[in-house]
């Protein structure tokens, strides 16, 4: 190879890496740089509404008590009246209960039946040496979490949380009690087997000994619960009320409760006096269960117009507040419930009458949506007491429709209606209403809540 | 008395050196007493040619005839043989048969009239056949059969050096100048017809001794022979006879004559064993790597076996003829120890020929050793939290398979999915622990490193010339992105692609000159495809490449892709009739989300760039952008594409072209598919795997430095260890992710499901359990949904996915080249696996239905769905992420509570558990259908199959004997493989045991 072929040869090969060092660079930049096709499959999946299954709501049952003897049983004491509404319902008794007779009442609406919603509502007038005044419930369905917001166990007043399974699978419970100083460690709380088909009491003051305000959680895994409260009072050796007190689902930073109506009150703090009187007043119970302080506003508003009261306080995270509502003159007062935090609540009012005293606890109620329509049942009453609806627009005036008579319902006015009993009403409105209906007469005091229908059932999504 | 001689002469074409026979035939001391000529040329100018000697007689015939046809052409034009009644004998007739490519000596027939009239005895005497381009080389001289019957020439191609002078007797002589007598000719009735091109004066000698004649070669009569007898068959000019052809010629008159001189009982015996011989016979061709003779070898025992009269006639024509018996020929046949003696000196003159032809390359030995030995360390402390587990979980690993039947199986096409062709390098994998498959993929996740370093070592070897940068691309090889990222996610398809790429590259490089290294490329391009299907372009690519820079070893370079066509047919065939073509490059095994490479990522070979990302950012002083982290990861790798750069200026820069070629086609390839999704888990797309395309470039960047290196010489050693510390410092985050089990490959049991499940599939192995997971899709953010699949048995084995279905959502997605779901009627004419498919979408909506059902308050009664799908058990997985998703699990954790046909089972590690109660599940052990039948003849197909694998297999197992190691010192040419020294010669240099050589002095 002449000297001349070797300098060619070099030359060649640095053009070729000249050569390859261009393309290296022009490759990495359309690496960095070039646009590339984007590609993918459909990803959606197949939205799938389950079908609508039979609804049945739980009715609590008669008021509990002791049988008399030497061997005292749980009984019930007196059998309620009821009135279901729903075109095809089914009535059905829970098979087993702790109460002797106990055999609560399951109405249930089969997925075939014509109507599409069905309610029930039951009362009951009890009149023994131990219980006295008129106790009401709306029949609920049956949920995972429940917290019920009252009763007592100081002397002389006894409460009973009842734990209904209704369905086909066992429920373990899982119970929380709070009280003024907080979370009331007990045993026996967890793991409440509750059968399916079984009622079962427990007399809270089994968990909570001399507790004035405590307020329970009842958390189902497996079958869900309806659970309530019975609350009962004797003051001296006189019965003087009677209370079923119904859950409010879940936690929250606003709870309106249509209607806690204040009659006979300065009669009833006077016959109360000398036997703990504290709880004679109408009170609100508040629990924030979370962990940090709650800043509430009470808003109270009183029927057919008129101006209201606002009270602002601080409820401490995880004590049971009890507000005492010492100024509150008689009437049907809305109470709107406004926190910074989730909290539940409840209120109490004590009547007093010339044949006694009795206490009612009103739990807030749930809303109503625009164009929903909600069957509800008014508790058939005994003599002597009169039922009323009342209706509470929260955001904007409300023209509600009850039994397709309209009635303008004003931004935060609550709204009276009177009302025969032991019927069914069906309700609509063009705004969200917050609904209830409460039973009087003379010492007698109960409410009912009217509860808005089931979530229709939500397409579940599915990637298979 | 005067015998009479009458000259053949057979010319098939004209030319020099039918030409020079004629002149040859001219100048004849003796001049033969009459000249036939055969014209089988049918070309004026050889018929010119022929004229111009004023034969005797001047017969025409057709081309197609065989040499003994032709001669009896000639006989028959011949005056019939004078009647003498003389009582001292009539004229003798001698005939001489000539072709036109033998040129006789000019004493030729004198001598061989002189040998034959001195011994009445002899019928027969043929000349020393010479090479005509070689004059002092022996062509032929006398022929004989080994104790088979195979023919054997007694010399053939060597140096005469009167070696042979004395030899005289001999069983049979060469066509070629035969001196005949032609009434021996006429007693045993002339040439074999049946034995057109070859063996045909070998049956004629064997005839003629049975007549009780002899035979002898006469050493001092020549003749030189242009072409050879099978040449001389073949038509054209020149003639061309492709090996293949000859060695099917030689079967073809070997076992025709096998028939012909077998004993009669013996016939039916041999003609039975004729195709199962062949297929033996072929069977030893491939693992001698001769696959081009297995087509003629099948066919010459087919045409001998339907060969219609052929043997009869034969036989009947040596029966006419014999008067003596087999046991005259036997001392004239070649002994054994001969036979044997001369296969050995055949295979040493190969060996050498091949040593010479063998380019240098470095020794594996200390170097190479060392460098997978030190890798087998670091892949082993690396992989140390593996030690022990029973099977690995993550990314796209699972369980393999439960145990071998069930491996096996997973190979069947089913209804509607044929298998994948992933599916039989996992079936591989798994057989080699056939004891518990699963234990394959730890062992292969332990060895990964140091084998890809070998296989590494490999492929630079047949590149550089020297150990140095071969060593550094095994390294870098074993340790690079791709390589390491793969491990750490559980991608398990790359890892194989990653480990089977360099031998690829490797036998490829080889395959023009080795049919081992043409089947070895064959079988890694297989499982390279079958692994990384979105290579398949690239490697098309490279593939077309080769053949172009090689076109006269085409033929063999085709046969590289008929491995990989065998696999992945059936898979083509079901995604094209179902329309979803597209569908062919989904990445096999369990399909999982993996992370984003990103543009920067894919220059820097990292198919997650987070792995390396992350560590890096947290090891910078915080508030560093992250193009700095980018910037240093750019200058640790930087050095190799300078090398392969700057080898192209270095002497011999040429061979890093290649590798570059391959580097850009894997960038670009990754660059293409980082954009694409063909399949979507819990609605989410999940992106092609960019990593085997990212391995092609990395690896084709690595050769290149290495030739770079290699080209470098002395210099090579610091940029050589700047290339190895900086490859090795940015795999340090992943190597630290893999040892502290960081990565999402996790140790597991042999199962997915939790253990009461896989206990209750030991008596049912086709139990189903519903799983479903809460996840939030891509599809709507924020809205979670539920993945919902029935696993079978112990929960999802790898052996059982298939891209078939994984690709099932293709079906009118839109994307090019698929088919809408409209076209579903269209779908069900075609039939097959398109209709299984629409049966699969059919049960895809019936599955949400129930999962919809179970997962919320319904009113439904899903018995009967239940039943019908074999489900035994719910298992709600915990979700992975996302509130919603938790909200999600929480509520369908409730409704399934709530379901009075399902028994909670309590919280698994995998997730709670549900039993479908025994009353709804005893009506559905009946009604079983819930496994995917098999297709009908999915097993041929599958035998079809695996009959290619291990013919190819047979193909690449190297059974020659390794090439010793050229030593710098010798320089002996290739010895005549016949001298009468080669004992000698064997004893003091070849067979002593302690000189092995090892060269390495190259």
């Amino acid at each position: 190879m002449t000297a001349t072929q070797r300098i060619l040869a070099a030359t060649g090969r640095a053009g070729l890496a000249l050569g390859g060092t261009a393309a290296a660079v022009a490759l990495g930049a359309v690496v960095l740089l070039a646009p590339v096709p984007q590609l993918a499959p459909d990803t959606a999946g197949i939205a799938v509404t389950p079908d609508r299954s039979a609804q049945s709501v739980v009715c609590t049952g008669g008021v509990l008590g002791l049988t008399r003897g030497d061997d005292p049983q749980l009984t019930v004491a007196h059998q309620p009246q009821r009135r279901s509404v729903g075109t095809g319902l089914i009535e059905s008794a829970v098979p087993a209960s702790d109460a002797l007779e106990g055999a609560p009442v399951v109405v249930t609406l089969p997925v075939d039946a014509p109507d599409t919603s069905v309610a029930a509502a039951e009362s009951t007038r009890a009149e023994t040496d131990e219980l006295r005044g008129l106790a009401a419930a709306e029949c609920a369905r049956a949920e995972r979490t429940a917290w019920l917001v009252g009763g007592s166990t100081q002397v002389g007043r006894t409460t009973w949380i009842v734990l209904t399974n209704p369905g086909e699978v066992d429920a373990t419970v899982d119970l929380t009690v709070w009280g003024e100083r907080g979370l009331i460690d007990a045993p026996g709380t967890s793991g409440i087997i509750v059968g399916a088909g079984t009622q079962r009491a427990l007399p809270l003051a089994g968990i909570a000994v001399d507790e004035a305000s405590p307020v329970i959680a009842v958390a189902s895994s497996g079958g869900a619960i309806a659970a309530h409260l019975q609350q009962s009072i004797v003051r001296g050796l006189d019965p003087s009320g009677v209370a079923l007190v119904t859950p409010v689902q879940r936690p929250s930073t606003r709870h309106i409760i249509p209607a806690l109506p204040v009659v006979g009150s300065q009669l009833a703090l006077e016959r109360a006096t000398g036997d703990d009187a504290g709880d004679a007043l109408t009170t609100l119970r508040m629990l924030a269960p979370g962990d940090i302080d709650s800043d509430v506003t009470v808003t109270l508003r009183p029927a057919d117009g008129g101006t209201g009261q606002v009270i602002t306080t601080t409820v401490g995270a995880g004590a049971v507040l009890d507000l005492p509502l010492t100024d509150l003159p008689d009437g049907d007062w809305a109470v709107t419930v406004d926190a910074s935090e989730p909290l539940v609540v409840a209120g109490r009012t004590t009547v007093g009458g010339a044949s006694g005293l009795d206490i009612g606890w009103f739990v807030p109620s749930g809303a109503l949506q625009a164009g929903q329509e909600v069957l509800t049942s008014i508790a058939p009453t005994p003599g002597g007491v009169s039922a009323r609806l009342h209706l509470y627009a929260p955001e904007g005036d409300v023209t509600a429709t009850v039994d397709g008579r309209e009635v303008l319902v004003p931004l935060g006015q609550s709204v009276v209606l009177e009302t025969a009993s032991n019927v069914g009403v069906r309700l609509a409105a063009d705004g969200v209403l917050h609904a209830s209906a409460s039973y009087r007469g003379d010492g007698l005091i109960a409410g009912t809540r009217i509860l808005p229908p089931p979530l229709a059932a939500q397409p579940v999504l599915v990637f298979p | 008395m005067h015998p009479r001689v009458t000259a053949v002469l057979i010319a098939r074409r004209g030319g020099a050196p039918l030409q020079q026979t004629l002149d040859a035939l001219t100048e004849q001391s003796r001049h033969p007493d009459h000249l036939v000529v055969v014209d089988a040329a049918g070309d004026d100018e050889a018929t010119a040619a022929l004229a111009s000697i004023a034969p005797t007689q001047f017969v025409t015939a057709g081309a197609a005839l065989g040499f003994g046809e032709l001669v009896d052409r000639a006989v028959a034009a011949l005056p019939a043989p004078e009647q003498t009644s003389s009582p001292y004998g009539g004229v003798e007739e001698w005939l001489w048969l000539l072709r036109h490519d033998s040129t006789p000596d000019a004493r030729a027939l004198e001598r061989l009239l002189a040998a034959v009239e001195i011994a009445p005895s002899v019928a027969a005497a043929g000349p020393k056949q010479m090479d005509a381009a070689q004059p002092t080389m022996i062509a032929e001289f006398g022929e004989t059969m080994t104790g088979y019957g195979a023919s054997i020439a007694l010399a053939e191609r060597e140096l005469d050096q009167a070696q042979h002078d004395r030899t005289s007797d001999v069983l049979a002589i060469g066509e070629a100048g035969m001196l005949v007598r032609r009434s021996t000719w006429h007693e045993v009735e002339g040439f074999d017809p049946a034995l057109p091109h070859v063996d045909a004066a070998l049956d004629l000698g064997v005839r003629i001794r049975l007549a009780g004649h002899r035979i002898v070669v006469v050493p001092h009569a020549r003749i030189f022979i242009h072409e050879s007898t099978p040449l001389f068959a073949r038509a054209g000019t020149p003639p061309t006879l492709p090996p293949r052809v000859e060695a099917r010629w030689r079967r073809r008159a070997q076992l025709h004559r096998r028939l012909v001189y077998a004993p009669l009982a013996a016939v039916p015996v041999h003609w039975v064993s004729l195709v199962p011989l062949a297929l033996l016979r072929s069977i030893l061709h491939l693992l001698r790597k001769r696959p081009t003779l297995v087509v003629g070898e099948l066919l010459a025992a087919l045409a001998v076996a339907f060969s219609g009269t052929a043997v009869s006639s034969a036989r009947s024509r040596l029966a006419r003829g014999r008067t003596v018996g087999w046991e005259a020929i036997e001392p004239l046949r070649m002994p054994r120890d001969e036979a044997r003696r001369r296969r050995a000196i055949a295979r040493d003159a190969l060996l050498s020929a091949r040593e010479d032809d063998r380019p240098p390359r470095p020794d594996f030995l200390p170097g190479g050793g060392l460098i997978v030995a030190v890798l087998a360390l670091i892949g082993a402390i690396a992989a140390s939290p593996l030690f022990g587990a029973p099977a690995l979980l993550g990314g796209a690993l699972a369980p393999l398979a439960p145990d071998l039947a069930t491996l096996w199986a997973g190979l069947t096409a089913t209804e509607d999915a044929a298998a994948d062709p992933f599916a039989f390098v996992l079936a591989l994998l798994g057989t080699l622990t056939p004891w518990h498959p699963s234990l394959a993929l730890v062992l292969l996740w332990i060895i990964a490193v140091p084998l890809a370093g070998l296989a590494a070592w490999w492929a630079a070897a047949s590149l550089v010339r020297r150990a140095g940068p071969a060593a550094v691309a095994a390294w870098l090889w074993a340790l690079s992105p791709t390589l390491l990222v793969s491990l750490a996610e559980g991608r398990v398809a790359a890892v194989v692609a990653h480990l089977a790429l360099p031998v690829l590259v490797a036998s490829a490089a080889r395959a023009p000159r080795s049919w081992s290294a043409a089947a070895i490329a064959g079988l890694a391009a297989a499982i390279v495809t079958a692994a990384a299907p979105t290579l398949v372009p690239a490697l098309l690519l490279a593939w077309v490449a080769w053949m172009v820079l090689h076109p006269r070893r085409i033929g063999r370079l085709l046969t590289l892709i008929v491995p990989t066509a065998a696999l992945w047919a059936p898979l083509v065939v079901d995604q094209v009739l179902r329309g979803t073509p597209l569908g062919l490059l989904a990445d096999p095994g369990l399909p999982s989300a993996t992370g984003e490479p990103g543009r920067a990522g894919l220059l820097f070979g990292w198919p997650d760039t987070s792995l390396v990302l992350d560590p890096l950012i947290a090891l910078l002083p915080a508030g560093t952008p992250p193009l700095v982290a980018l910037l240093v990861v750019a200058a640790l790798v930087v050095v190799l594409p300078v090398l392969a750069l700057v080898g192209l200026a270095l002497p011999r820069g040429r061979r890093g072209l290649l590798p570059l070629g391959l580097a850009a086609a894997g960038l670009l390839t990754a660059l293409a598919l980082s954009g694409v999704a063909l399949v979507t888990v819990g609605g989410t797309p999940v992106g092609l795997d960019v990593a085997p395309a990212l391995g092609l470039y990395w690896l084709g960047l690595v050769l290149a430095a290495a030739a770079g290196l290699d080209g470098l010489r002395r210099g090579a050693a610091y940029p050589g260890l700047l290339a190895v510390l900086g490859g090795t410092a940015v795999v340090l985050p992943v190597l630290g992710a893999l040892l502290l089990g960081g990565g999402a490959v996790q140790p597991s049991p042999d199962r997915t499901l939790p253990a009461l499940v896989a206990a209750e599939a030991v008596s049912d192995p086709a139990q189903g359990t519903l799983v479903l997971t809460p996840v939030v899709g891509s599809g709507d953010p924020g809205r979670p949904g539920l993945a919902a699949r029935i696993d079978r048995g112990t929960g999802v084995t790898l052996i059982e996915q298939r891209t078939m279905r994984t690709t099932r959502s293709l079906l009118g997605s839109g994307l090019p080249g698929t088919r809408a779901e409209a076209d579903s009627a269209a779908v069900v004419d075609t039939g097959g696996s398109a209709t299984a498919t629409l049966a699969a979408l059919a049960e895809r909506e019936q599955l949400a239905e129930l999962v919809a059902n179970l997962a919320a308050p319904s009113g439904r009664d899903v018995t009967d769905t239940l039943d019908a799908l074999g489900v035994r058990f719910v298992l709600l997985e915990q979700p992975v992420a996302g509130e919603s998703a938790a909200e999600l699990a929480a509520s369908s954790s409730a409704s399934l509570d709530a379901t009075a046909l399902l028994d909670p089972v309590g919280d698994t590690s995998a997730g709670r558990l549900w039993r479908v109660s025994a009353g709804a599940s005893e009506s559905a052990a009946d009604t079983r259908v819930v496994m995917a039948a098999e297709r009908p003849g999915a097993v041929v197909i599958l035998a079809t199959q695996l009959g290619i694998l291990a013919l190819t297999l047979l193909l690449a197992i190297p059974t020659s004997l390794r090439p010793r190691r050229p030593r710098s010192d010798s320089a002996l040419d290739e010895p005549a493989p016949t001298f009468e020294v080669d004992n000698e010669f064997e004893s003091e240099f070849g067979a002593d045991p302690s000189g092995a050589p090892t060269g390495g002095r190259s």
